[in-house]
């Protein structure tokens, strides 16, 4: 019942598969659970889960609960050994579902499995719970965890010969003490929602071929108890892709027979230039520089197409393979954007030959190429291109937004359409309109010991829709090989315009990185138009990033935010190597508890999803959501778009040595 | 139908008749792209004929992929040390060792190579960009000389099977091979998706 893997009502040792995004539903007597799970590591499990509970306050009324729960499998399970795993339910909530658990889970025969454990507070089995956090919550309670009585569950799991219905049976150390109000609280409601009677719970739950859940209980001797759940797995989806074929390498002739004569012929490069540019444009590949000579050839491009970037550095390698003589043995593809050159990727042609077919060849082609950062390109080597050059998309968008005052949540979608007009590779113009179709449109209420920087969002909805999102003139430059900047100018995002500079030091590859970011910004009208009103403020951050793995990024910012306080922004994130990305972020400022409402610090999760996962073709669009809380004023950054990090990121070592599965196809 | 045909080979033929088979030249590179990125006609079920290869010296194949309902003919653009890759007018590639599929591109799950050895292991990129393995057990039998036709030229071939099993089943790969070495026919399974890929060398 509460989305993270579990026997009913009670948890088990089991964990999710590794990467695995599990959405619950699931209900009874009045009580309902929304909840999220996310395998952030083979045996890590995090779970954000909404809950409302209805007759249960005093009087009746209703309450909304988020609460986070976190599952860690502390040893897997062997032959003669069970899996065992520790967890804490709602640790950081207001403590309505706080508990801490040890439990095991054993297969003890081919069809059935075993589950036992010790439970903490609300799985204590008695009335001693951990005290409800009737302020804001939000901060763990470290000091409460693992303490007092001691309370004892299990269950069995039994798979039936029909196939993927299972018979659950458990006993429950929930004594449900405060949802029946044992204790005579007088916060509570008088008139229990149900009344337990008995500490067995059965279920039948049956696993589509989809892998969608259905579960019907029998809960407590006294309610039918309801559970759907569906899932989706980033590493292991089965989509196929569909991609015209890259061109084939072909074998060179003997050494003795490599001329390097070509090189003196009159036009060469612009030969050349033209042919690489057709192949390159096949693959989605603008070429933006080239220097020849007989033995190297060393190429600038900007990939449009592939999410991938070893893909796109696997296609140009093959077209420079198609288009140069024998005598060139050394390719170097220096990935760009923006203008930015981003890395260098070198080759060895005899590698190419060598691999293509060879046993373990991506493996072989992850270590034999060099990936460092890359020189600067020279006016002579620049490619002409027309400019300027327009570019538009257009798509919808959907945020799960929460609102810290009245504990309500609800989707803010609708459509985007963009716009930019490249007037150089790095100087461009741009900007987007938005036209929501669900939004919340309430306007603040009660008086902020803030200025409001975004509990105004109500109004911006309401009066500002359609509205011009942002409007900005972008510059980017590299002043050294591993220094990139951007400046921007303009209405930088919906509520706010000004300038933002960035400065940011990442060497291709090096796994860290460090930030700078300062804006002076000014508030925008309700309208969304052209228009500011009086609040103006200078923000920044300092920012530091650390690729903890190929998949695992960590980065903090410190900084001031829009509201005038001091603070920093954790952010943990997981990309997978299909650009699939989960994370979550906390926000921590000098800002006193009470101006955050529940919750005490602002924080959220975010899922992007590459498109090419869903639609089986290459492109890089994405879709990306999220769930945050978007009307408080404490915490709040300024969302300027073109971050230095996200543009760079996908062209450095660690993003690349990831994708290598893809060089080849 | 046997015009419109014709009409295939021979726009396929045009496209790569000027190719060189040295590969490196920089000028041969414009009927490569015109290879690629021309429309796609897929070729009717009828039988080639002699008089639609006429003229055509480049190696060319016919693929099916009956579970998907692919069917393309393609030609041999490029050879690199043992192995031929051959590629539709629609951008799909199949690249063969002698009569035996090591990849293809372009079919949606592609098999993304192959090594020999007395075990074969295929693989394949899971939605992760892994690699998949798949290791068949595999039997081999050589049943003799068979009479097969192809675009109306009747052959004598060895036949080779291998009968083979996987976690995901059974599967029978057969190759048929001209007295001289030559590929001529292959039924040759490429993974899990698109079952058995048929090829037939055409001239």
């Amino acid at each position: 019942m509460y989305g993270a893997p579990d026997l009913i009502d009670m948890p088990s040792a089991d964990v999710l598969p590794d990467g695995q995004i599990q959405l619950t539903f699931s209900g009874f007597a009045d009580f309902n659970k929304s909840s999220v799970a996310f395998q952030m590591s083979p045996r890590l499990t995090g779970v954000l889960r909404y809950s409302g509970l209805s007759n249960y306050a005093s009087g009746g009324g209703r309450v909304l609960d988020r609460s986070f729960d976190l599952h860690y499998q502390l040893l897997p399970e062997t032959k003669h050994t069970p899996a065992i795993a520790i967890g804490l339910r709602d640790f950081m909530g207001t403590s309505i579902y706080s508990a801490q658990y040890l439990v095991a889970s054993k297969q003890v025969r081919p069809a059935l499995r075993a589950t036992l454990g010790l439970g903490w507070s609300r799985l204590s089995g008695t009335h001693q719970l951990q005290p409800l956090d009737t302020g804001t919550g939000g901060v763990p309670a470290f000091d409460q965890w693992f303490r007092g009585p001691v309370g004892v569950f299990g269950g069995l799991v039994w798979e039936t010969p029909i196939e993927g219905l299972t018979v659950k049976v458990e006993y429950s150390s929930d004594l449900y003490t405060r949802e029946n109000n044992v204790l005579g609280d007088a916060t509570l409601s008088s008139v229990p929602s149900f009344t337990r009677h008995s500490d067995i719970n059965v279920a039948l739950s049956y696993r589509f071929q989809s892998g969608a859940n259905v579960e019907l209980s029998y809960l407590y001797g006294d309610q039918i108890g309801v559970q759907f759940s569906g899932f989706t797995n980033p590493r292991t989806r089965k989509t196929g892709y569909y991609d015209i074929a890259p061109l084939p390498i072909q074998g060179r002739g003997p050494a003795m027979h490599q001329s390097t004569d070509w090189i003196d012929r009159d036009g060469i490069k612009a030969l050349a230039a033209n042919q690489l540019a057709d192949l390159l444009a096949r693959d989605g590949a603008r070429l933006m520089g080239l220097s020849i000579d007989a033995q190297e050839v060393r190429i600038w491009i900007d990939n449009r197409k592939y999410s991938v970037p070893a893909q796109a550095i696997g296609r140009a390698a093959r077209a420079m393979a198609r288009v140069f003589p024998d005598s060139v043995d050394h390719f170097e593809i220096i990935l760009v954007r923006n203008g930015l050159s981003l890395s260098r990727v070198a080759l060895d042609r005899t590698d190419l030959e060598t691999l293509e077919h060879a046993d373990r060849k991506i493996e072989k082609i992850a270590q034999r190429s060099h990936v460092d950062d890359p020189p600067a390109l020279a006016t002579a080597e620049i490619t002409p291109a027309r400019y300027p050059q327009f570019s538009w998309s257009w798509g919808p968008y959907a945020q799960i937004n929460f609102s810290d005052f009245n504990d309500q949540f609800g989707i803010d979608g609708g459509v985007r359409l963009r716009g930019r007009i490249h007037l150089s590779p790095k100087l461009s113009f741009g900007g987007s309109l938005i036209k929501t179709f669900e939004s919340d449109k309430t306007p603040p209420v009660g008086p902020s010991s803030l200025p409001r920087v975004r509990s105004n969002l109500g109004l911006y909805n309401a009066v500002g829709d359609p509205g011009l999102e942002t409007l900005t003139l972008d510059y980017t430059f590299k002043p050294a090989p591993a220094v990139y900047g951007r400046i921007s100018v303009g209405l930088l995002e919906s509520m706010f315009g000004g300038i933002s500079g960035e400065i940011l030091w990442k060497s291709a590859s090096q796994n860290w990185g460090l930030g700078l970011e300062l804006n002076a910004v000014k508030q925008r009208d309700f309208d969304r138009r052209f228009g500011f009103q009086n609040y103006s403020i200078v923000t920044g951050h300092i920012s530091g990033y650390f690729e903890l793995s190929n998949e695992v990024t960590a980065q903090l910012d410190l900084g001031r935010y829009l509201a005038g306080d001091w603070g920093g922004t954790l952010t943990i994130e997981r990309r997978f190597a299909n650009g699939w990305r989960v994370g979550a972020f906390a926000t921590l400022t000098d800002v006193d508890r009470d101006s955050f409402g529940e919750g005490s610090f602002d924080k959220g999760i975010f899922v992007e999803i590459p498109l090419t996962t869903l639609t089986s073709t290459p492109t890089q669009a994405s879709l990306e959501t999220g769930f945050r809380s978007v009307n408080a004023d404490g915490g709040a950054r300024l969302n300027v778009e073109n971050r230095l990090y996200e543009m760079i990121r996908d062209g450095h070592f660690r993003r690349i040595s990831g994708s290598f599965g893809r060089f080849w196809q | 139908m046997i015009k419109r045909l014709s009409a295939a080979i021979g726009a396929l033929f045009v496209l790569i008749s000027c190719s060189s088979n040295q590969g490196v030249e920089i000028d041969t590179i414009r009927e490569t792209i015109n290879i690629r990125n021309a429309s796609n006609a897929a070729p009717d079920d009828n039988p080639v004929t002699q008089d639609s290869l006429k003229g055509i010296t480049q190696k060319l194949i016919r693929v099916k992929v009956p579970r998907k309902n692919i069917s393309f003919f393609a030609a041999r653009i490029a050879t690199n040390g043992d192995t031929d890759t051959y590629m539709s007018r629609a951008g799909q590639s199949v690249t063969v060792t002698g009569a035996a599929v090591i990849a293809t591109r372009g079919l949606g799950f592609d098999l993304i190579g192959r090594s020999g050895g007395e075990r074969s292991e295929y693989i394949f990129l899971d939605d992760d960009h892994k690699s998949v393995r798949i290791r068949p057990h595999c039997r081999q039998t050589a049943l003799g000389s068979q009479h097969i036709e192809i675009a109306e030229i009747k052959h004598t071939a060895n036949l080779l099977q291998e009968r083979c099993n996987t976690d995901q089943g059974r599967h029978i790969n057969q190759f048929w091979v001209a007295r001289n070495g030559d590929p001529l026919r292959v039924h040759h399974w490429v993974g899990p998706e698109l079952g058995i890929i048929e090829i037939d060398w055409l001239n």
